[in-house]
């Protein structure tokens, strides 16, 4: 198993089958963040509305109730799409079709827990760390599907076409409706609507 | 158990290290005139060795703090879309290893969102919050809080020095600091390795010891506030340079190789024949002695001396430290110019005085022979 890492220094996984890297987990909270300190960022009242929405839980204190809010949600796919092109040119959301079988792909690995990024700060060793510990004592992944919370996390942003729907099976405890990724699809009723339930992650076609 | 000998690096500054940190964000907006005021009011009355590193929030770069009052509008306008995050500044001095965070003051108003991350951390133990609106915390009390302080109150909470170090622990014994303002204090059994009222505490040390991990640095400030950390990075073995070394002459070569076998020695001094174990001529031109060994009339003032006899001309290297280590076991602990050999009692766990008392040309195998000055 192969991993890399995006310019904020969480891993991805690389799946040469469908050539793609492949963020391991939905964005979190502390990678957004990053973007959001850049001169040119969202500003304060952007991230108190989301937050309001969705409310922060610190990268080392999450618990199986509050596991969720350690990713963004409340994010707007224009707004994903923004951060993406901040990560790089060939930074996007997946398709649905890539979804999915990103979705079959990581049923197929074991669950393996990626090394921190060789060039991070001993900081975000420690938040690395931190983060998959607690995901490994909390969801005892058989797979790199659950650990990467294709199952059991967010619905995540996708791109169909020109517009964007939402894929994903959140567990029962976040998200009441029970939702077949492979195939259902999630449409907001409106398309400016913020949703505490809606993440994203990212993949990037790998260089020949 | 085992003793093996190991080294540490202890980073403690006794002067003030502030890193203040200005909220330039859209949620500070509204009280910005206030935050200049209390950052321009507040840097000149910090003590003048203080080391303040100025940042704005979301923001990892640095600015130059002396230059706040002319150029703050333009570094306020600059900052203004950044959120509100500490963890850009924070992660670049976080180090698993420090013993002693600097302060960070952050002055503005709205919730650091990313503070509480940083909970059990040195940084944020050490942090102060000073909003001049909205709490800079957003729910639990994670850091100390002064809502609209003055500049004054701020200095108050801001400087409260180091006023002494002590290092402790589990078969402790030092042989060699590079800091000379640390001394050894042993008391029933316990070695504790001191220093107080420093401006640095900063120090390498090689040491003895059982359970390296067990070592503490205790630092008590003057508010009386006290605070105990594990020493850590301890590696096996010692490092570091050896202290400063020469080469006797010719003469004083020979007077040494007689003195080690305990023969009568010629003073180069007064010229007369004195005993083996002479080491201060009282004839000379200095009134409590002169060193016999002129070679090292200019080297400290006063601590041990290690003669290595193997050449043609015989070497020396001042120890200005308090203890010399004689063995894999046994070191010589001195009080003003009186020794005392301690060998580590394997049942006791400690070091512990032997009968054996110090004599000048101590031996130290490999042809090496130690004096105390």
């Amino acid at each position: 198993m192969q991993f890399c890492y995006d310019p904020t220094g969480f891993p991805m996984i690389r799946l040469p089958a469908l050539g793609l890297d492949v963020q391991v987990l939905p964005v979190t909270k502390v990678q957004f963040e990053q973007y959001l300190a850049q001169p040119d960022g969202l500003g304060d009242a952007w991230y108190d509305a989301v937050l309001a929405l969705a409310p922060r839980v610190a990268c080392f204190r999450f618990g199986e109730d509050d596991r969720e809010r350690l990713f963004l949600t409340g994010i707007l796919p224009a707004e994903a799409r923004e951060y993406l092109r901040w990560l790089g040119p060939d930074y996007d959301l997946p398709t649905v079709e890539q979804w999915r079988a990103i979705h079959r792909a990581l049923d197929e690995l074991p669950a393996a827990v990626p090394p921190s990024s060789p060039q991070g700060s001993p900081w975000q060793a420690r938040r690395h760390v931190g983060i998959f510990d607690a995901l490994l004592r909390q969801l005892a992944p058989r797979n790199m599907q659950q650990l990467s919370l294709m199952e059991g996390g967010l619905v995540e942003w996708v791109r169909d076409g020109a517009i964007h729907v939402g894929l994903g099976c959140p567990r029962p405890d976040f998200l009441s409706h029970l939702y077949n990724p492979l195939i259902d699809t999630i449409r907001p009723i409106r398309p400016n609507q913020r949703l505490p339930f809606f993440g994203f992650r990212a993949v990037r076609k790998i260089q020949r | 158990m085992p003793l093996e000998e190991y080294h540490a690096q202890v980073q403690l500054a006794g002067w003030l290290k502030l890193v203040l940190v200005v909220d330039a964000s859209e949620s500070a907006q509204p009280v910005q005139p206030q935050i200049a005021a209390l950052v321009a009011q507040l840097m000149p009355m910090l003590p003048v060795e203080s080391q303040i590193t100025l940042y704005f929030l979301g923001n990892p770069a640095p600015y130059p703090a002396n230059r706040f009052a002319a150029r703050a509008p333009s570094w306020f306008e600059e900052n203004r879309s950044r959120a509100s995050l500490i963890s850009p500044i924070w992660e670049q001095l976080y180090d698993p290893a420090m013993h002693q965070a600097p302060t960070t003051v952050v002055i503005g108003a709205g919730s650091v969102y990313d503070i509480e991350d940083w909970q059990g951390t040195p940084l944020l133990d050490r942090a102060i919050l000073a909003p001049l609106g909205e709490s800079l915390q957003a729910q639990r009390q994670l850091a100390r809080q002064f809502a609209s302080p003055t500049a004054d109150q701020l200095v108050r909470e801001i400087y409260d020095p180091v006023v002494r170090v002590q290092i402790r622990g589990p078969a402790f014994m030092p042989v060699r600091c590079t800091n000379p303002g640390y001394r050894v204090r042993i008391g029933g059994g316990e070695v504790v390795l001191t220093a107080e009222m420093l401006g640095d505490y900063s120090a390498g040390l090689d040491f003895f010891a059982a359970i390296p991990g067990e070592l503490q640095i205790a630092t008590s400030h003057r508010s009386g506030k006290e605070t105990v950390s594990a020493l850590t990075a301890a590696s096996a073995g010692p490092g570091g340079q050896g202290p400063s070394c020469g080469t006797l002459t010719p003469d004083e070569t020979v007077l040494l190789r007689r003195a080690v076998r305990h023969e009568s020695i010629r003073c180069p001094i007064c010229g007369r024949t004195k005993p083996w174990d002479t080491l201060y001529c009282e004839q000379g031109a200095v009134i409590l002695g002169e060193r016999i060994y002129p070679s090292l009339r200019c080297g400290e003032s006063s601590g041990f001396v290690v003669f290595a006899t193997g050449d043609a001309h015989a070497s020396f290297q001042w120890h200005a430290f308090d203890v010399l280590r004689l063995g894999a076991r046994q070191v010589a602990v001195r009080d003003g110019s009186v020794a005392t050999i301690y060998e580590f009692d394997d049942e006791r766990l400690h070091w512990a005085a032997v009968d054996r008392p110090w004599v000048p040309y101590q031996p130290l195998g490999d042809q090496r022979y130690a004096i105390l000055l």
